[in-house]
């Protein structure tokens, strides 16, 4: 239901983008940008690859991305992206922000680390996802440019263990463990855009 | 364009101070977990709560108990319901006993024997909607009282309840929980010495309870188990139980089960038997077949003892099937164990004649042809919710599930009706 929540805004966003694209179609151009990131944070170093798909308008992008995050448990984060673009003809400065979901999908190692009482899976929860920083784009050849970009990334996971424990004396309750991990991580990104 | 080609050249430097600076940030991990506050009372204020009262919704039903025309179904540690079954079709919840910290029972003619915490309580249910509290023994089983010494109700405290209560620390994420677990590390040994003997008629007032009981009469003995003892009962005067004796067994003991002048005893580890032919007041031990970790409800038959083994987070095992143990022939090799059969989740088990019923977890109840042990044939497959134990008996199945209890006639194997539900 959290995920629904989260995914109805940014299938809206899509929706608008494609009617605006359709509208006007000479101040609105598709453009995709497809990165590879380094995460780093307290946890180590990290990979990341997005594409995210959206309309240019003027100096302003906005679209959706996906990719994949490996950084503690892996994910798929499903983002919206806005992008303003400053600067010169054929080189840019941009700023970006990114804000979505992330879906929980841990690898079997993740899985038997981070495993619950008594091996017990561990409910690991989708969560937010956010992700903000600037860039400096050159255009190679026409639409194709190559950017770089720092920045902050950030996601949260809820994990839930919940047992029933029986003491040796007294009723048996219910035992709920829970760990929210808040995850913080710095990142440079660099990628293409077409 | 000087500008932009200044910024150009500090970008990388950005990006390699980010890099540098990652140890500035760190993760957050918080830890919730619940703290839970006992709530005490004395065995004196816990018997002044034991009365009859009118009949009660189930909710969360334990162990069943039949005698004559009345089912006796435990809700778990608050008491037993009482339901008039002198038409299987049509049962009628008539009454309900507040016995707080209850979960097993036995009944000897009028009376019931039932657990009240660690107190033993013999109540006369010639009336029962008006169930009398006739002798306590108190404190007489410990281990439910934090083996309290006591014998002074007003001196035994018993937690009867929690208050809980959430607490959120910081956590190092650096050290994640890792519960290494090997549930099923228990060694197989095998040592069995049980010779069948001629059958002993139980006592013919004596009712009968499903295979997950912790009590059982024989003739005149009242048989209890605890997490590691055998307690012996007199009960001659059946109003009148006398405690006789204290046998200590291994832990993690779960049922009891008797047949033929034995008591096979289902532990997490294994099954243990012992004999009271010779002294009823004393059994003696007789053997033991050892197995991984499970739980595991025992039965038996003048051949063959039936296990069934159940994995799950309380008794740590891995295992779901059906063991066959001969009770005439075991080696060190084979454990006794001739012929396991895989399940489901199986919980209790009951077999009248040929007939082995397995109460199979969600699976629900499975009827099985038994005349051949080593090639049982399935009759029947009945899904009636998480199945957890059964009686079978006079051509009627008596099963407990998740969502009540179920009465089926099995009179005719090639056409199992439900009779009723309640």
């Amino acid at each position: 239901m959290r995920n629904r929540k989260h995914l109805f805004p940014i299938l809206g966003l899509l929706v608008i983008s494609s009617i605006c694209h359709a509208q006007n179609k000479a101040a609105w151009q598709f453009r995709s940008i497809n990165q590879l990131g380094l995460l780093e944070g307290e946890t180590g170093s990290a990979f990341q690859i997005q594409t995210i798909n959206g309309a240019q308008y003027k100096s302003w992008f906005g679209g959706i991305g996906i990719g994949l995050d490996y950084y503690r448990f892996r994910s798929i984060p499903l983002f919206a992206d806005f992008r303003k673009d400053f600067g010169g003809k054929n080189k840019f400065f941009f700023i970006y922000a990114d804000g979505g979901i992330h879906f929980s999908w841990l690898t079997d190692d993740q899985k038997r680390i981070y495993a619950g009482y008594n091996n017990g899976p561990n409910d690991f929860s989708n969560g937010f996802y956010m992700s903000a920083g600037i860039g400096y784009k050159i255009i190679l050849n026409g639409k194709l440019a190559f950017f770089i970009s720092p920045g902050y990334s950030y996601k949260k996971s809820e994990a839930k263990t919940t047992t029933t424990i029986c003491p040796f004396q007294g009723p048996c309750y219910i035992n709920t463990d829970r760990y929210d991990y808040n995850m913080s991580r710095l990142s440079v990104n660099a990628g293409i855009e077409f | 364009m000087k500008n932009l080609q200044l910024r150009r050249s500090c970008l990388p430097l950005i990006c390699l101070l980010i890099l540098l600076s990652a140890g500035c940030v760190k993760d957050r991990v918080t830890h919730t977990y619940t703290i839970n506050i006992p709530v005490l009372k004395t065995m004196t204020e816990i018997r002044s709560t034991i009365k009859s009262g009118p009949a009660a919704s189930f909710e969360n039903i334990g162990k069943m108990y039949i005698q004559g025309n009345y089912i006796f179904l435990n809700e778990k540690d608050k008491g037993i319901h009482i339901i008039d079954n002198s038409v299987p079709s049509k049962p009628r919840n008539i009454a309900f006993i507040n016995i707080p910290g209850n979960e097993d029972m036995a009944i000897k003619g009028s009376v019931l024997y039932a657990d009240v915490y660690c107190d033993l309580v013999a109540f006369d249910i010639s009336n029962p909607q008006n169930v009398i509290a006739k002798k306590f023994l108190t404190n007489i089983f410990p281990d439910r009282s934090g083996y309290n010494s006591s014998t002074n109700p007003d001196s035994i405290l018993i937690i009867t309840d929690w208050i809980s209560k959430d607490t959120t620390v910081n956590y190092d994420p650096n050290h994640p929980i890792y519960y290494s677990s090997c549930p099923n590390c228990a060694i197989p040994i095998s040592y069995f010495n049980v010779i069948s003997n001629a059958a002993v008629p139980a006592a013919s007032n004596s009712g009968t309870g499903g295979s997950m009981a912790r009590f059982t009469l024989v003739n005149n003995y009242l048989y209890t188990v605890t997490n590691s003892t055998l307690n012996s009962f007199n009960v001659s005067t059946p109003s009148d139980p006398v405690f006789s004796n204290r046998t200590g067994l291994d832990w993690n003991i779960e049922t009891i089960y008797p047949f033929d002048n034995k008591l096979y005893i289902g532990s997490t580890n294994g099954v243990y038997v012992y004999d009271i032919a010779s002294s009823p007041d004393n059994p003696v031990f007789d053997g033991a077949c050892m197995h991984l970790t499970s739980c595991d409800p025992v039965i038996a038959d003048d051949k063959y003892a039936y296990v069934t083994l159940s994995a799950g987070k309380i008794c740590n095992g891995i295992l779901n099937e059906l063991e066959i143990i001969d009770l005439n022939y075991w080696t060190v090799s084979s454990l006794g164990v001739i012929k396991t059969y895989s399940m489901t989740s199986p919980q209790g088990l009951s077999k009248d004649g040929n007939i082995l019923f397995i109460c199979d977890g969600k699976d629900g109840l499975k009827v099985y042809d038994a005349s051949n042990v080593m090639n049982l044939k399935l009759l029947a497959h009945i899904s009636n919710g998480n199945a957890l134990d059964l009686i079978a008996t006079d051509g009627i199945a008596t099963v407990i599930t998740t969502n009540g209890l179920f009465q089926y006639d099995y009179s005719d194997l090639t056409n199992i009706r439900l009779l009723s539900k309640l």
